[in-house]
C-alpha cells in the first residue's frame, strides 16, 4: 500500500467506532507490528556491524531506524481505536517526542492501556539500545547487507544497495542487477 | 570526472565539487544542510526530488533586491555575495555565503520583496526549490519550521551587529 495512503486510512481509523471490526485492526496490528521489529532488528544490526563512519551506511541505518518508528507507530494509531482513546492519543504524541522523560512517562502508560498485550513487543523500538557498542561481526554486516537488498520497500533497497558501493560490491553485485530500485541506489554510488 | 567528483565529495570530503548530482547523491547532500537536518530520509527524497540544479557562472545575479521571491537555493558549490542597495548607493556586500548554505529562503517564507541580491561568485551551483513546494514543505514537515526559525534568527543576529 501506499505509505501516505495507509497514513491516512489509519488516522481515519482513529475516528471510527472501531469495537465491530476489532479482530481485523488487531491483525493490521499484528502484520505492522512484525515489519516493525523486522526493521528495528535489522537497524540494531546494521548499526553494529556497518562501517558507522560512512554517510552511505548511515543512510541505511536510519532509513531503517525511520520505518521502524512508522511502522510502530501504525500499531499504536491502529490499536488506539480499541483502546482509551485520550490516554493513547498523549502517549501517542509523547512517544514521538524529543525529550527522553516524555518519552519514557509514554512508554510507561502504553504499558497498560487496553490491548497493551498486544502493542507490548513494538515499544522496544522506542527503548535505548543498551548492546550498540557490542563486536563487530562482518559476516553479520554482509547478511544485513543481502536482507536488506531484499526488503519489501523499494528505498531501504535502494539505501541498501547504496550502502553496498560503501565498501566491496563484488559479492552483491547478482542482487543488484536486474532491479530498478536497487539500480537506483547503485548509480548513486558510484 | 563528475562522478570522481561526487565520489570524492561523498567519500567524507568538502560539499564542494559535486556537479549533475544523481537523487542519492543529492540526499547525500541536503542530509548535511543544517536547514533539512531534522528531516527524515523518506522526507528528504521529496526535497531531492522538488530541487532542481542550477549553475551560475561569475557575476550571474541569482536574485535581484526588490523582486518578489519565487525560490530558494542551497548552495552546492561556490559562494554567493549577498547585496544591498539603498538610497541610490552602490551595492554593499553584508554576507557572503558558502557551501551548504541556504539563501533566498526570507523573501518566499515572508511573501515581501527580496531585501537583497544574491550574486554568483565564481561558479556556483545550487539546488532550487520553488516557494510553493517549500511551503508544502513547511506544513507537513513541522521540524523544517524549526530549523527555517532557525536560520532566520542568525539572519536577524548578522543584520544587527
Amino acid at each position: 500500500m501506499n505509505p501516505e495512503t495507509e497514513r491516512g486510512a489509519v488516522h481515519t481509523l482513529e475516528l471510527l467506532p472501531a469495537q465491530a471490526i476489532a479482530e481485523p485492526i488487531r491483525q493490521y496490528a499484528r502484520e505492522r507490528m512484525a515489519a516493525a521489529l523486522q526493521h528495528h532488528d535489522q537497524w540494531r544490526e546494521a548499526i553494529r556491524n556497518l562501517d558507522a563512519g560512512s554517510e552511505r551506511v548511515k543512510l541505511l541505518t536510519d532509513s531503517l531506524r525511520d520505518r521502524a518508528v512508522r511502522e510502530a507507530v501504525h500499531v499504536l494509531r491502529a490499536i488506539h481505536a480499541l483502546s482509551d482513546r485520550e490516554t493513547m492519543a498523549v502517549a501517542l504524541e509523547n512517544v514521538q517526542s524529543r525529550d527522553a522523560n516524555q518519552r519514557a512517562n509514554a512508554l510507561e502508560t502504553l504499558e497498560s492501556v487496553r490491548e497493551a498485550q498486544i502493542i507490548r513487543p513494538v515499544l522496544r523500538v522506542w527503548e535505548a539500545d543498551s548492546e550498540a557498542a557490542s563486536t563487530r561481526d562482518d559476516g553479520a554486516g554482509t547478511r544485513i547487507l543481502e536482507a536488506t537488498l531484499d526488503d519489501g520497500d523499494a528505498w531501504i533497497r535502494a539505501c541498501a544497495a547504496l550502502a553496498v558501493g560503501a565498501g566491496d560490491p563484488a559479492p552483491f553485485r547478482k542482487k543488484i542487477n536486474g532491479d530498478g530500485s536497487k539500480r537506483f541506489g547503485w548509480d548513486g554510488a558510484r | 570526472m563528475v562522478r570522481a567528483e561526487a565520489a570524492r565529495a561523498m567519500n567524507g570530503g568538502a560539499m564542494d565539487g559535486l556537479a549533475m548530482l544523481s537523487l542519492m547523491e543529492r540526499i547525500l547532500f541536503l542530509r548535511r544542510v543544517p536547514l533539512f537536518a531534522d528531516l527524515s530520509p523518506a522526507d528528504l527524497k521529496q526535497v531531492a526530488a522538488i530541487a532542481s540544479e542550477e549553475l551560475f557562472g561569475d557575476g550571474d545575479v541569482m536574485a535581484e533586491q526588490g523582486e518578489i521571491g519565487a525560490e530558494m537555493f542551497v548552495i552546492v558549490s561556490g559562494e554567493v555575495r549577498v547585496t544591498v542597495a539603498a538610497d541610490g548607493k552602490a551595492d554593499c556586500e553584508i554576507a557572503r555565503r558558502k557551501p551548504g548554505d541556504v539563501v533566498g529562503e526570507m523573501s518566499i517564507v515572508s511573501h515581501e520583496p527580496r531585501m537583497a541580491s544574491l550574486t554568483a561568485v565564481g561558479e556556483a551551483r545550487v539546488l532550487c526549490i520553488d516557494s510553493k513546494s517549500f511551503e508544502g514543505l513547511l506544513r507537513e514537515r513541522p521540524g523544517t519550521n524549526l530549523a527555517v526559525m532557525r536560520v532566520l534568527c542568525a539572519r536577524l543576529k548578522e543584520s544587527s551587529k
